[in-house]
């Protein structure tokens, strides 16, 4: 068992940091546009709003395929996450040519830092066991057809459909095959 | 919104990569290299077949490392056609002509080009929306959601192309074929308890029914 996998608790750990990476950049983003700065137009409450529906959408885009990435031990999906941060960097750089302040060359640093870190980790995430086996793309297929919509959003299934990613063995879909 | 000089040169460093991308896209730079791996497979019946669809492409049966069950086309207009071994060897010769006049069928639609093209004309929307004389609420809107948009529409759009394909292909080497090799690939893919208890391929499922009825 460990962090963000296939158990009920591993989809505790999803919510609770989804829940806390929201809370902490709406947090940020209120009192950079509405306390630190005050710039006209703006209403806290607006900005709480349209900051934490945005930022819940990105943060759970991103925890989720990191969870996938354990669950399903798919280091691939690590790469995904890096081609977002790629998109969302790039779109940074041209922030930082409107405005060269220190603020932002932070900020897009920092994404960068992150893009980087995330395609390294994808690259050495093959020195781990979890992510050893390079599983062929057709049995995650075969599996999405054994598995029900509820294990498919919330993660939480047995174990045996691990080990049926990792060596193949078709006894591991047929239920009441022991973990 | 009025756009400055510099947001001005950024669109435009924008439009060029998307240009770019779209070239590469469509010429895949190296796509050679990939069949060149393989084996080039050619009788008969395939020479027959494409002379029947007037459809020039090289097809090759190429080793699989990790994605094994899969056909595909590659290269400016379709130029080469990619079958994967363990596709190869798990499909009878009726089978497998299918799959090739399936591929055919996407080289003669244009299929990729229209792809690269919704996807890319979608994007440039987005990209662009800032030199429109509209409420920045809407630029905002349409900047937001082009990229999502264009990735669903492409997944939609080939989806659709698959439909069309599998009747184009139907057309010469027969409805009862076009099945069997979609049955085939099922086969190959899905263990047989799982295809007996109807938990097989949904999109295979659908794309047999729709050659049934010849939609």
């Amino acid at each position: 068992m460990g962090f963000l996998d296939n158990t009920k608790g591993g989809f505790a750990e999803e919510m609770l940091v989804i829940s806390l990476v929201t809370i902490v950049l709406v947090g940020l983003f209120i009192y950079y546009d509405d306390i630190a700065h005050h710039y006209p137009g703006h209403s806290v409450v607006q900005d709480a709003i349209i900051g934490s529906t945005l930022v819940f959408f990105l943060t759970f885009l991103f925890v989720r395929m990191a969870r996938m990435a354990i669950v399903y031990r798919n280091r691939k999906v690590i790469y995904a996450i890096g081609a977002f941060l790629t998109m969302i960097s790039l779109g940074g750089i041209g922030a930082l040519y409107m405005t060269p302040d220190l603020d932002t060359t932070i900020f897009v640093s920092a994404l960068w830092a992150l893009t980087i870190i995330t395609f390294l980790i994808g690259k050495m995430a093959k020195r781990f066991k979890r992510f050893k086996v390079d599983i062929p793309p057709e049995r995650y297929a075969v599996l999405r057809s054994v598995m029900t919509k509820r294990q498919r959003f919330t993660l939480i299934f047995p174990d045996r459909y691990i080990k049926y990613l990792e060596t193949g063995d078709e006894k591991y879909l047929k239920e009441g095959e022991k973990n | 919104m009025i756009v400055t000089q510099q947001g001005l040169y950024l669109i435009i460093l924008f439009d060029i990569l998307l240009i770019i991308g779209f070239f590469m896209g469509y010429f895949v730079p190296g796509a050679r290299k990939i069949p060149k791996k393989g084996k080039k497979l050619e009788n008969e019946e395939i020479e027959k077949l494409k002379r029947k669809m007037d459809v020039d492409a090289e097809i090759y049966v190429v080793p699989a490392k990790n994605i094994r069950i899969n056909a595909f086309q590659i290269g400016a207009k379709g130029k080469y056609i990619v079958i994967l071994q363990p596709l190869f060897e798990k499909l009878s010769n009726e089978q497998l002509l299918a799959i090739v006049a399936h591929e055919l069928a996407h080289i003669k639609l244009r299929h990729v080009l229209k792809a690269l093209l919704v996807f890319n004309i979608i994007f440039a929307i987005g990209i662009n929306a800032f030199l429109f004389p509209i409420p920045d609420i809407a630029i905002g809107i349409i900047t937001a959601l082009a990229f999502p948009l264009a990735i669903t529409l492409n997944i939609l759009l080939k989806r659709k192309f698959d439909y069309d394909a599998d009747r184009y292909a139907a057309k010469y080497v027969g409805a009862e074929a076009m099945i069997s090799a979609l049955k085939g690939i099922e086969a190959a893919i899905y263990p047989q308890f799982l295809i007996e208890k109807g938990k097989g391929n949904p999109f295979i499922k659908k794309r047999i029914r729709a050659i049934e009825n010849g939609r």
